[in-house]
C-alpha cells in the first residue's frame, strides 16, 4: 500500500476494531500463525488469521473486508484457547462480521446468519425450516444440494413444521426493538 | 442444587435426544422444570451481527431462570451453552453493557442480575447428587460396546470459567466408563465438525467431518457418542458422501437409556439416520 497505508478507510477500521472489548489486544500479535495451523477452516479462507491479521495491522482494510476470512470462521475457539499472547481472535472475527454489514460484498455466511435472525424474530424461536426456505431464496444452489437428504428427514420425523411462538411475543419484540434502538445511540 | 432447563431450539428435530432425556428422567423420577417461556440463545448468528441483541436474548433466559429461583441452567446444546455463559462472562466484566442489557429487558419487566450458572446437560447428570440416582440403575451394562466420546468444541471452549480441559475433556469419557462402555482413545474429541458453517460451506466443512468419522473407524469404536445436536447432525447426515462404512452417532442419554434396559424405541433410536442396529 506504499504511501496510502494511512487512508480513512484504515483509521475508520482500526478506531472501530480498537473500540470492541478485547478488540485492542490485536496490536499484541507476533504473527506466530499458532492461529492459521490450528484453523480447521483456513484450507478455504483467502487469508487465514494470521495473514488477516497482519492486513489488519498494517490498515489495509479494503483488503481486510474484501476477504472471506471472518466469514468463514466457524467459532470453534482453537485459535483462542492457543493463541500464546491471549489474543481473542475468535471474537476479532465476531466485530468483523458485525462492522462487514455496513460495506464490502455479501458473503454466503452473511445470508444464513441474517435467515437465523429473520427466523428467530419472527416467533422469538428458531423454525429450522424457516431459516432454510429464507437462505435458500438468497442461495438457491444450495436448497439441490439437499434436497435427499432433507427427504431422508422428513421420512424420519426430523422436521418440525410448526414452531410455537413465545406467549410473550410482544413483550420479546419490544426488548428487541429496545436493544437495536440502544445499540444504534451508541 | 436447583436446577431448570432449557432446551434450545434444535432438541426438538434431534434424533431422539428429547426422547431419551425424558425417558431416563422419568425412570429416576427426576424432573427439571423447563425455563418459562424460553427464546432462542441467539448462538453464534447474533454475536456475528448485533453485539447488543447477542447479549440479551441469553440474559432473557437467564434472567427467566432467576425469576424461578433458580441456580443453575442445564442445556443439552452445546451452541446454547457456550452462547450463555460466553455471555453471563461478558456481562460480569462490563458493567456499562449489562446496563443496556437490563435497559432492554425492562421493556418486558424483566432483570438479569448474573446470579444463575449455567452447565451442560451432561454435568447435570454428572453431578453427584444426581448421578447417585443412577449409577445403581445400570442393570444392562454397555461392556461390548467400543465407543468415540465426540465433545465438540464449545463444550470446553471458550474458556471462560470453569469449564473441562479446552482440547481434551474428560466428563464424556467418566460418563461413559459409568456405563460400562469400552471408551477408544479419540484425538478427534474436539475437532470442529462444522457446525453451522455446514449450510453456507459445505464442501469445507465435510473433510472435518471425515477426519472426525475416520478417526473413530481407525480407533475401532462401534459408534460415535454425541452431546449436541447440531454435532449429531454434521456428523451422521453427510457420511453417505463418503463412500466407506458407516458408523451410527447417537446421543449419550440414549446409550444411558440402553444401560438402564429402556427400549430403542422409547429412546427415539430409530430415528438416527445410520441405523444402530448391527452397530455392534
Amino acid at each position: 500500500m506504499g504511501s496510502n497505508a494511512l487512508n480513512t478507510s484504515a483509521i475508520w477500521g482500526l478506531k472501530e476494531l480498537l473500540a470492541i472489548p478485547g478488540g485492542d489486544q490485536i496490536i499484541k500479535c507476533i504473527q506466530c500463525g499458532t492461529c492459521t495451523g490450528s484453523c480447521p477452516m483456513a484450507p478455504v479462507m483467502d487469508y487465514g488469521p494470521r495473514r488477516l491479521f497482519a492486513l489488519v495491522k498494517g490498515g489495509d482494510f479494503d483488503e481486510v473486508f474484501s476477504s472471506n476470512t471472518y466469514w468463514i470462521c466457524a467459532s470453534c475457539y482453537f485459535c483462542t484457547v492457543r493463541c500464546p499472547r491471549g489474543i481473542k481472535i475468535t471474537d476479532i472475527m465476531y466485530a468483523l462480521k458485525r462492522m462487514a454489514q455496513a460495506r464490502g460484498p455479501q458473503e454466503k455466511a452473511a445470508y444464513m446468519y441474517n435467515a437465523f435472525k429473520e427466523a428467530v424474530e419472527g416467533k422469538g424461536r428458531l423454525s429450522e425450516l424457516k431459516m432454510m426456505q429464507k437462505y435458500y431464496k438468497k442461495v438457491p444452489m444450495d436448497a439441490f444440494k439437499n434436497t435427499s437428504l432433507g427427504l431422508k428427514l422428513l421420512a424420519k420425523g426430523r422436521l418440525e413444521f410448526k414452531v410455537e411462538p413465545l406467549k410473550s411475543l410482544e413483550g420479546f419484540r419490544r426488548v428487541i426493538e429496545k436493544a437495536k434502538q440502544i445499540e444504534g445511540q451508541s | 442444587m436447583k436446577y431448570v432447563f432449557y432446551p434450545g431450539c434444535t432438541l426438538k428435530t434431534a434424533a431422539g435426544y428429547e426422547e431419551s432425556i425424558n425417558a431416563t428422567l422419568n425412570v429416576l423420577g427426576l424432573s427439571i422444570p423447563e425455563v418459562e417461556d424460553w427464546n432462542c440463545c441467539g448462538a453464534t448468528a447474533y454475536f456475528s451481527l448485533d453485539e447488543l441483541v447477542a447479549l440479551v436474548l441469553p440474559a432473557r433466559v437467564m434472567a427467566i431462570a432467576e425469576e424461578m429461583g433458580a441456580e443453575v441452567i442445564a442445556t443439552p446444546c452445546n451452541a446454547c451453552y457456550a452462547t450463555l455463559r460466553k455471555a453471563r462472562a461478558i456481562l460480569a466484566d462490563e458493567e456499562g453493557l449489562k446496563e443496556k442489557v437490563n435497559m432492554a429487558l425492562g421493556e418486558e419487566d424483566k432483570r438479569y442480575r448474573g446470579k444463575v450458572r449455567v452447565r451442560h446437560l451432561l454435568d447435570y447428570y454428572l453431578d453427584p447428587e444426581i448421578h447417585a440416582q443412577w449409577k445403581d440403575r445400570i442393570t444392562h451394562p454397555l461392556d461390548s460396546l467400543k465407543v468415540a466420546p465426540y465433545y465438540g468444541c464449545q463444550y470446553s471452549r471458550p474458556q471462560v470459567e470453569d469449564e473441562d480441559h479446552p482440547e481434551s475433556p474428560r466428563a464424556l469419557d467418566r460418563f461413559l466408563e459409568t456405563l460400562g462402555c469400552q471408551v477408544v482413545d479419540f484425538s478427534s474429541r474436539t475437532a470442529c465438525c462444522g457446525a453451522a458453517q455446514m449450510m453456507a460451506h459445505r464442501d469445507a466443512c465435510e473433510p472435518l467431518v471425515k477426519r472426525i468419522i475416520n478417526d473413530a473407524k481407525q480407533k475401532g469404536a462401534h459408534l460415535i457418542v454425541s452431546i449436541c445436536p447440531l454435532c449429531q447432525f454434521n456428523l451422521e447426515a453427510f457420511q453417505e458422501q463418503f463412500h466407506i462404512e458407516e458408523i451410527p452417532v447417537v446421543f449419550f442419554t440414549q446409550l444411558l437409556g440402553l444401560a438402564m434396559g429402556l427400549s430403542e424405541k422409547e429412546l427415539g433410536l430409530s430415528k438416527l439416520l445410520v441405523p444402530f442396529k448391527g452397530a455392534f
